[in-house]
């Protein structure tokens, strides 16, 4: 049970920490009360009226580049965590070519970063 | 642990062409921004360079193809059976006579990635030929399906092309969704995702009776692959997408999701037990049965009513892989020589030969400024372009299943399974083969009559593409030969 209180005591920290955070702001912080900023915030949008409104394609192109390279990090967690850990892991004989393996996984993904990159999709233009 | 590092290179070792195809894929993608400013100017002739490197990648797979021994079934992702084998051989020719129909397709700017992706392509369906898994079969199916959709657009952008574009994306995520559905039955089913693993596990369950989950299974992979066979009713995308894309991309939307598609259907339902309630093949034959006459049907009548020489060829595509149907229905019954599955297999590369050639026929008849949309612009064609209406003449006769053309052998292949195959469904489904190639001589004798007995009306491009012609060249050898000589393709049928 002893190693339950620590993370009881944990979530009170936590909960308590995040509380007297929005407390204070609360309390403390000016208050300059204009139109637009009684809006509620939905990253950016207007969150009255027609819901179907055209926006910029170029965060598509970003939405979509991230995702790429958040995959990828998906695929390397588990091999970077398990491949050389101290218990067991990978047989130190197949590690190196694992390691290959992974390397052309990152390349094909590097390739497709210099395409985005030259077709000047970090541009914001 | 050697065991681990063998089991990596003969996975390896089985893919070795498609290695080398997407080797090719990944240069040009590296090299093709560097070539073009950031303004989209690219060096007149550029498209020249990415068509030769094209078809060395190609022949470089050919070549690895051409070395390649068929080997048993193992455990691991990759097969090289013998249909494998036969498959990876049709589509790297296919896919060679593609690159050269797709080599003046767009303008210099952007024809290294309309290669890149028809070779993307290419290795998808072997990599669907090649699969060993359901999961594999299943990347290996968007692999096709993804440079699709960019290859779809990126020739031409113009109001129907990107209509056409939407249409087949959106449709076929859906049906990726329904096979993954059906898949995902399979294996709560039977625990793997291998497929001997799957008919094993199938076979082992004989003796009690059969869930209604198979059926589930069967009756959504059938769905789903329907949409890559343009089987009714999943036929609706076909027209409307063969309309706005680009002559190559039309070329090879009619040919390469028919291969994966039966290719697939075949891993899947095909079970190898011969007979028995829990094969999935026995299950579904009655439902592919109608799938087959339907598909015929639908197609051939609504061809009949179009107007628009791609929505005419679109819907000729759809009856005939109705005709290919009836050779997966018939599987391995048939006459003593040949199976329904050697019959098929027949007509798809015939089919292949025939289909390509005649949109490339379409591709040389359209400049940059004007495509080849309506019937009526081909009025006069023998006046006007003489060469072109004969190939586009031949092409059309063998679509036609007339004798001298490989068209007749494969249907009469088909008729010939279909009527011994025993019993009245598969006489029932020759004669209404027999009754379709009797529709469909219609609407290809109407485009005859236009190009030999009409006046010119609109003008054709006259320009000079010699990949095109090379790709006409090509296919009509292929047509011509396989009448006169197909035991050299029945010979590689064999082997599988």
């Amino acid at each position: 049970m002893d190693a339950f209180h620590a993370i009881l005591l944990y979530v009170v920290v936590l909960i308590g920490f995040a509380a007297t955070n929005l407390i204070l702001t609360h309390l403390l912080g000016p208050k300059k009360k204009t139109a637009v900023k009684q809006m509620p915030y939905e990253s950016g949008m207007d969150p009255v009226g027609d819901a179907r409104q055209p926006f910029d394609v170029k965060f598509y192109l970003v939405a979509i580049l991230f995702l790429v390279f958040d995959v990828e990090l998906l695929y390397l967690y588990p091999w970077a965590v398990s491949a050389y850990a101290p218990d067991g892991g990978l047989p130190p004989e197949i590690r190196s070519t694992v390691f290959g393996v992974m390397l052309v996984f990152m390349s094909t993904l590097a390739i497709a970063y210099v395409y985005a990159w030259r077709k000047g999709v970090f541009k914001w233009r | 642990m050697n065991i681990v590092l063998s089991a990596i290179r003969n996975a390896v070792d089985l893919i070795l062409p498609e290695v080398a195809l997407l080797a090719t894929v990944c240069m040009i993608f590296l090299a093709a921004p560097f070539l073009v400013s950031e303004r989209g100017e690219a060096a007149p002739g550029l498209r020249h360079r990415w068509g030769w490197l094209s078809l060395i990648g190609l022949s470089v797979a050919a070549y690895l193809w051409s070395i390649s021994e068929i080997q048993p079934v193992g455990l691991g992702p990759f097969r090289l059976d013998g249909l494998a084998w036969f498959i990876r051989g049709l589509s790297l020719a296919s896919g060679l006579i593609l690159v050269l129909v797709n080599w003046n397709q767009a303008e210099d700017a952007r024809a290294g990635e309309t290669q890149a992706c028809l070779l993307a392509i290419i290795a998808g369906v072997n990599l669907v030929a090649a699969a060993n898994d359901i999961v594999g079969l299943f990347v290996a199916l968007e692999l096709i399906s993804i440079p699709t959709y960019i290859f779809l657009l990126m020739p031409r952008r113009d109001a129907l092309a990107q209509e056409s574009m939407l249409k087949y994306f959106m449709l076929s995520i859906f049906s990726s969704a329904t096979l993954l559905f059906g898949m995902s039955y399979l294996y709560g089913l039977t625990g793997t995702t291998h497929l001997e693993g799957i008919y094993a596990s199938l076979q082992a369950g004989q003796s009690q009776p059969m869930p209604l989950l198979v059926t589930i299974a069967a009756v959504m992979m059938i769905a789903g692959l329907a949409f890559r066979l343009t089987a009714v009713p999943f036929h609706f995308y076909a027209p409307d997408v063969f309309q706005g894309a680009p002559n190559s991309v039309a070329a090879m939307l009619s040919f390469i999701p028919k291969v994966a598609g039966f290719v697939a259907l075949y891993r899947v339902l095909a079970v190898t037990i011969p007979s028995g309630d829990w094969s999935m093949l026995s299950l579904s034959t009655p439902l592919l049965w109608w799938l087959a006459v339907l598909t015929m049907f639908v197609g051939n009548l609504l061809a009949l009513l179009q107007n628009d020489v791609r929505r005419m060829l679109a819907f000729s595509s759809v009856s005939h892989a109705g005709y290919m149907l009836v050779g997966f229905v018939v599987g391995d019954a048939g006459t003593k020589a040949i199976s329904g599955y050697d019959a098929l297999l027949f007509y798809l590369s015939v089919y292949g030969a025939m289909t390509i050639g005649t949109f490339a026929t379409l591709a040389a008849l359209s400049t940059s400024s004007r495509r080849v949309s309506a019937i009526s612009d081909l009025d006069g064609l023998s006046q006007t372009r003489p060469v072109i209406a004969i190939a586009l003449t031949f092409f059309l006769l063998s679509l036609m299943g007339m004798p001298f053309t490989a068209g007749f052998v494969g249907k009469l292949n088909l008729f010939l399974v279909a009527w011994n195959s025993g019993g009245d469904a598969g006489q029932w489904l020759a004669i209404w083969l027999a009754v379709n190639a009797a529709i469909g001589a219609w609407y290809y004798l109407r485009l005859i009559r236009e190009m030999y007995l009409s006046d010119p009306v609109t003008e054709v491009g006259q320009e000079q593409q010699p990949a095109v012609m090379v790709a006409i060249g090509l296919c009509t050898l292929a047509t011509m030969g396989l009448f006169m000589m197909p035991e050299w393709l029945w010979q590689a049928i064999q082997k599988v």
